[in-house]
């Protein structure tokens, strides 16, 4: 298990790249997962992946941040640069995933480079996937960041900047709602 | 009941961030465990979506396109400290109030120097009074006899306008301006304000205006007796005129009306020349 505290630290205090690629090798997979969660589009996900690292590693000398408040810091940055891509070519994300459009999604091939090609990522429960599409953008956003990313309600009410309460109460509202919609698929 | 398992499901929530099972949550809320069960299913699954490790050659080709790109990467915001702050939530109440309270203020500073040279009877005087109690308040014990003597001069002011440009001037109004500049006044000599010349100069405004008002009120007083008088002349030559009809009644109410106006006037002019007096008197 790979220490980002230390790693945060010495990057800081050597400016060595190996422990950059160590922070990298942790929270790539992770992001690219949030954007792909979020985006269903997995060129698109590693495009921003890429982008958002960049910035990263622009601006991870001037910090001196713990791997919480590093953590906060980069799903911010992912989150940003997500509105900024949504901004700048104006089109709108489409969330409402049936589960035979999830089906082609992640059967969809990307390009030989992709990361995605190459490893299968999603929902291998294609009812709770489709439950997840028809949450509201803000709850999908907290059940990613509750249970995929597996943060606790502090950081998940500074990374969208909310209050724990609120954070608690879209939890809990989500988790209903995808219990109620499988089970209403089971029946 | 929806708010109970809520309540449940955050409180196992929290337990398993500082590191319980999900087995002893249930056991602990034992109650509840079945639809707890079925929540905790749902969570596991959504922990299922893996992250899956990406391959060397992968990894090597993107960090090498982040190195070569990172010059020309837009800065980014960075956070100087461990600790994010929470600051933007707590603090947006508070900037609102302090914008809405600046709007305010200035609206009303804007408002106030509007009201400046507003007299009696104009929209904008309560405005000058507020400001002025207002500027009361807020200075310093030091600056309170400067305060009182441009409120002195204010009030004197605003009673020498309504004298000269007022058509018929309300006396009461008039009469009362100039009681609190004898207040002012007063509050200029408490402070030590003045020094001998600028309390005589003042004092002498002060009578001028006074013996202005005192001579528009003598004035007012015999345009109305005059008035009346006329009125009982005509009053009489009416009667006169009706062949002596209810002659008796005539001079009877012709007395009384004469004697109740003429005791009335008496007493009008009694009470504004004690009214003087007094003004004169503190005044002295």
């Amino acid at each position: 298990m790979i220490n980002i505290d230390s790693c945060l630290k010495r990057y800081k205090d050597s400016d060595d790249k190996i422990w950059f690629e160590k922070i990298y090798c942790h929270y790539m997979p992770k992001i690219c997962r949030f954007y792909y969660f979020k985006l269903k589009d997995r060129q698109l996900a590693e495009d921003l992946t890429s982008e958002l690292f960049i910035r990263v590693y622009g601006g991870l000398g001037k910090t001196s941040l713990n791997s919480k408040s590093f953590s906060v810091w980069i799903y911010r940055i992912a989150n940003n640069l997500m509105v900024d891509y949504f901004r700048k070519t104006g089109k709108a994300v489409e969330y409402n995933t049936a589960p035979e459009k999830f089906d082609n999604l992640v059967q969809q091939s990307s390009s030989a480079e992709s990361y995605f090609a190459k490893s299968e990522s999603g929902f291998k429960n294609r009812k709770l996937a489709a439950a997840v599409g028809r949450l509201t953008e803000l709850q999908r956003d907290v059940i990613l960041l509750k249970f995929v990313e597996d943060m606790d309600y502090d950081t998940i009410a500074q990374v969208l900047k909310k209050r724990k309460a609120t954070v608690r109460g879209i939890v809990f509202r989500a988790m209903a709602e995808l219990k109620a919609e499988i089970k209403k698929e089971n029946e | 009941m929806s708010k109970k398992i809520e309540k449940i499901f955050n409180k196992c929530i929290n337990l398993i961030e500082k590191g319980y099972s999900t087995e002893y949550c249930l056991k602990r809320y034992s109650g509840y465990r079945e639809e707890l069960e079925e929540y905790f299913a749902v969570a596991k699954e959504l922990g299922k979506m893996e992250e899956v490790k990406p391959d060397s050659k992968y990894i090597k080709s993107s960090l090498d396109k982040i190195y070569a790109s990172s010059a020309e990467a837009p800065e980014v915001k960075v956070p100087d400290t461990g600790r994010v702050r929470m600051g933007p939530a707590i603090l947006k109440p508070v900037l609102i109030f302090m914008a809405v309270f600046i709007l305010f203020s200035f609206s009303f500073a804007g408002t106030a120097y509007a009201a400046q040279d507003s007299i009696p009877g104009e929209v904008l005087y309560p405005v000058k009074r507020s400001a002025e109690s207002i500027k009361l308040m807020v200075y310093p014990e030091s600056k309170k006899g400067s305060l009182h003597y441009q409120f002195l001069n204010n009030r004197i002011s605003e009673a020498d306008i309504l004298l000269e440009t007022g058509e018929s001037p309300d006396a009461e109004i008039i009469g009362k301006l100039l009681e609190e500049a004898d207040g002012e006044f007063r509050q200029c000599r408490r402070y030590g304000y003045f020094n001998g010349h600028s309390e005589q100069n003042i004092e002498e405004t002060m009578k001028r205006v006074r013996q202005k008002y005192q001579n528009r009120c003598m004035e007012k007083h015999e345009q109305k007796n005059g008035a009346e008088e006329e009125k009982t002349q005509n009053d009489g030559e009416c009667f006169q005129d009706e062949n002596n009809f209810g002659n008796g009644e005539k001079n009877y109410i012709d007395e009384t009306e004469g004697s109740s106006s003429g005791s009335q006037n008496n007493m009008d002019n009694q009470h504004d020349q004690k009214k003087y007096g007094q003004q004169n008197g503190s005044h002295n």
